[in-house]
This record gives C-alpha cells, structure tokens and sequence, in this order.
C-alpha cells in the first residue's frame, strides 16, 4: 500500500487548518494521540514519570514543528517518530534497567506453568481473559522489560501499536528489510525469554 | 537445517501472522505448516507471543500529565499564531488610532503656533506657522516628576506604540522595599516618574522612561525581588482587545517583553511567558522546573549584567537610557495585612 493512502484524511485537514492558524485543530490533534503516545513511551521506559516527562518532551517538540511539517507522511506516524527517538535516546543516556516489581516476581514463579501451557497449547486462548489476568499481563510485560529498548520498541509498535511494517520503518528511519529481521529477532527473545519465565 | 534457513522461515512466519505475506507467499506458509510439525508449533508459539504482548492493557495518562500537555497546548497554540483576521483588525484599528492621534497633534501644534506667533512674532506680512516643527509629546521635555498630566498623556498615546505595563508588587516588608524603590527612582535622572502614596501600606509609581531605562530599572529590582511574595506583569495591549496578564513575573521577563519591537512580539512573548509561569505553579517538582527552564531559556535573551553601578555616588547612565523610545510603567506596591 502506497504512504499517501494511509495518511488520516482527518488529520491532515486539522494539520492544514492549524498552518492556516486554527489554534482548535492541534488541541484536537493532540487529544485524539496523547494516551497512544503516552501508552507507547510507557511500554517502551516502563516508568510511569519518565513517560510523563517524555510526554510533555514530545508534546513540546511537535509544537515547534509543525509548522515544518510536510504531510509526506502522516501526521500520525511523524508524532509517533519524535516520541520514539525522543525515549531511545533518554534511555540512552539514563540507561536504566527496566522496573520489575517484586510481586511480579512471585507472580513470575507462580505462573511457570500457565505461560509454558498458553505458549505451547493448541486451543486458541482467549485475548480478554488474558488481559484480565493481572499476573499474567505483569508477566509479559516483564518479558518485554528484559528486551533492549529497539527489540522492545519495534514490538510495541508492531503488536501494541498495531503498525504495519511500512509505517514502523517511517517512524524508526529504516528499511522494510531491516523491520523484517529485527521484527522476528526480538520476538524469537521474547519467546525465549516468556519460555524462561 | 541451516541457521541462515532457519531465520529466513522465521521471518516469513512472523510476516505471515503480521499479513504482511502475498496470497501466493502465504499458501506456500499454510502448505509448510502443514508438512512440517516442528514449524507448526514454531508458528503457535510466535502467534501466541504475539497475542500476549497485544493483549496488555494500555497505560492511561496520569490527569496531572494531561492537565499539563493541555495547558501547554493553549499557551503554545494562542501565543504563536494570530489569526489573520485579528491581524487585519488590529492593523486597521492601530491605523485609526494613528490617524487620530496625527490630527490631534497636528491641531495643537497648530493652536501652540498661533499662540506663539501673537507673542514672539513679527507685525505682520510674514510666515509664522513655517518656523515652527511638530513635536511629539514623548519627545517633549517632561520638566517635572510631578507632572501627573503630562505623564498620563504621554501613557495614553504610547499604549499602542512600544508599550503600557502594570507592575503590581506585594510583600510582607512595605517599608524596606517601597524605601529602595523610592531610592532606586531618585537616582535614576534618565526616567520621570511621579509617585502616589495616598493609603498607608500601599505605594503607586508612575514611570516614563526607556527601553534600556526599563531594563536597569528591573536589574536593579531584580535584588530585592525574593522580598515580593506575588509579582503580577500587565501588558496592556489595547489595540488588539486584551491585556496579558503574568503572575509570578521575573525581571528578566519584563525587560524582554519591553524590549520587543512590535505589539504583537510583546504580545506573544507575554502570553508564552504567562504559560510557562503557570505549568511552573500547577506542577512545581523538579522534572518540570527543569523543562520549564530549558523552555525560559529559549524565550529570553541571555541576561545582561545590571547597568546601574552599586556605587550611587557615580551614577551610571545604562545604555540606551536616553532612547527616543519611551515606555510607561505602573509600579503598584502594597504592603501584605
């Protein structure tokens, strides 16, 4: 699929109408991606006041330019960009380890079993009683903690995010065969490393 | 099979459950899965991984992050863009007011003339009004500091032009900051003033004087600012319809608003410079203190060091203390109960 038919018609109007000085069109732009994009650089740093911090980053960087945006692209895909550089690079520089709680921990021995039997077993299981498993989801996101920050990004991009591998090359500034090979090195990591827990 | 087979099904099988495949690349997939069980479970456990890392529940913004992302967005949007129609009103409205005021400068200096001619002038058969040049009021030589009328004049038709401001101060310690000011004020000849101390505990100063006067002025203040408990900075901006108002103004600030050349730099800087003090107030840790200071730094100039020397026998004249351009100033001083 071509890059211009995936660009939001609707954000497009509100970026020419904020350049031509609507000041309710990036208010409404803002509001319709911020709890993505906070939800993004949370599951990237998994720190709830880094992602604050890198929230208010990217809000201020996506401010100062807009008025260079193009729309080659979409809107979308360019806010989502200034935040994933804007959380490597802090990560970068902080390089922290991820958080993990002790009660994830004791989950983590707890659920042995539950993860090897959801990863291994033929019956399809079921997405919602997954994600009311609070166990369960501290599990995987552990997992995801023990990732590096681009395994980790391109997942959540991917499967969290649900991007197509086309729009994950825009936003990390890479080739589609480098989002091919990369995609399947950090998801053959985190099956590893769910196998481990 | 080898490792480099190996990785390369591997990345086939991850664009097959991505559908990122062909329709003729996927049956290829479907009849391997179907061949090979070692691959089909292989496909199990990246669809499984898959579907544990989508099922988890986003993570919502804390309402303090959102109250601060929505406040940025107002102060940043309103501050840098003025609609083309405001722009078109206030250029016409300034115009008017511009036309006013020539025609009433120009009918005084036509009545002043008269009135002189009748004086100084010869008998008769000779030009008068030609020897005569308009004169602007701010340009007019304000003889006295207590000249009430002359400096409301010169605040009134200077409002539009470079600049009317309020400056309301409050502070626990009246007496020591209202006598510095008073001190500050008589030993600074390049500005007029005129004070009112009509209620006890409280001070109002009327100032005229430069850009450059402005900014010693706020240098000098700038020593007892930590004595201010608020500090409030009006721009009036009357051609345009609104004042901007500053809580928690720093003197920095102030002389970077008087220093803009346009009302609608004064206007747009103030306006950043109320946002940027009002996300410092609503969430006043660290990390934002921070954030907002890197934000400061990119509004203001790099302050220059104070242009009044502490010496006050050898009075100092600050650069461009003499500029034609003048701005008005209202210090309201008051004593906290």
């Amino acid at each position: 699929m071509a890059h211009s038919q995936k660009i939001d018609t609707e954000d497009a109007i509100l970026v020419q109408k904020w350049q031509r000085g609507d000041n309710n069109a990036i208010e409404k732009l803002i509001c319709k991606y911020q709890g993505r994009i906070y939800n993004l650089i949370f599951k990237i740093c998994s720190n709830p006041d880094d992602a604050a911090e890198l929230m208010q980053d990217t809000l201020v960087k996506i401010l100062e330019n807009i008025d260079k945006f193009e729309s080659r692209s979409g809107f979308y895909t360019w806010a989502f960009r200034i935040a994933v550089n804007l959380t490597l690079n802090y990560r970068k520089r902080k390089a922290t380890v991820g958080f993990t709680s002790l009660d994830a921990q004791t989950a983590a021995d707890n659920e042995r079993q539950g993860l090897d039997a959801i990863l291994s077993d033929e019956k399809q299981p079921d997405p919602a009683q997954i994600a009311e498993n609070k166990e369960l989801c501290e599990l995987v996101q552990k997992g995801l903690n023990k990732l590096d920050e681009e395994q980790r990004t391109i997942i959540v991009l991917r499967d969290i995010e649900g991007m197509d591998y086309s729009q994950i090359a825009e936003v990390l500034g890479t080739e589609l065969g480098t989002v091919k090979s990369r995609l399947s090195r950090a998801r053959a990591a985190l099956r590893h490393i769910l196998e481990a827990l | 099979m080898k490792f480099e087979d190996n990785q390369k099904i591997e990345e086939l099988l991850n664009a097959y459950i991505d559908d990122e495949l062909s329709t003729e690349e996927s049956v290829q997939i479907q009849r391997l899965v179907r061949e090979n069980s070692e691959i089909a479970v292989q496909l199990r456990k990246l669809e499984r991984c898959k579907m544990l890392v989508s099922s988890l529940p986003p993570a919502e913004p804390p309402a303090k992050v959102v109250a601060g992302v929505k406040e940025l967005i107002r102060s940043r949007s309103k501050g840098n863009v003025i609609s083309e129609v405001e722009r078109r009103q206030g250029a016409r409205h300034l115009f008017i007011r511009q036309a006013i005021a020539a025609s009433i400068i120009f009918g005084a200096v036509g009545i002043m003339g008269g009135v002189i001619y009748k004086i100084v002038g010869p008998e008769k058969n000779e030009s008068p009004i030609a020897a005569i040049e308009p004169v602007s009021p701010i340009k007019s030589d304000i003889s006295s500091s207590q000249n009430t009328e002359l400096l409301e004049t010169a605040a009134v038709e200077n409002a539009g032009g470079v600049g009317l401001y309020s400056l309301q101060l409050q502070t626990a310690d009246f007496g020591a900051v209202d006598a510095y000011i008073n001190k500050m004020l008589e030993e600074s000849p390049w500005l007029k003033y005129q004070s009112i101390k009509d209620q006890p505990g409280k001070s109002a100063y009327r100032i005229l004087c430069s850009r450059g006067g402005l900014e010693a002025m706020m240098s000098d203040l700038a020593g007892v600012w930590s004595k201010f408990d608020s500090a409030k900075f009006v721009v009036h901006t009357d051609n345009i319809g609104q004042n901007i108002a500053i809580d928690s103004v720093r003197p920095a600030q102030i002389s970077d608003i008087a220093k803009q050349n346009t009302i609608d730099s004064r206007v747009k800087l103030a306006k950043n410079f109320a946002a940027l003090n009002s996300v410092r107030q609503i969430m006043p840790d660290e990390k934002t203190l921070a954030f907002t200071d890197r934000w400061l730094a990119e509004l203001t100039t790099i302050p220059k060091p104070a242009l009044t020397s502490g010496d006050k026998n050898t009075i100092a004249v600050p650069k461009g203390a003499n500029d034609k351009i003048q701005v008005n100033l209202n210090i309201i001083v008051t004593g906290q109960k």
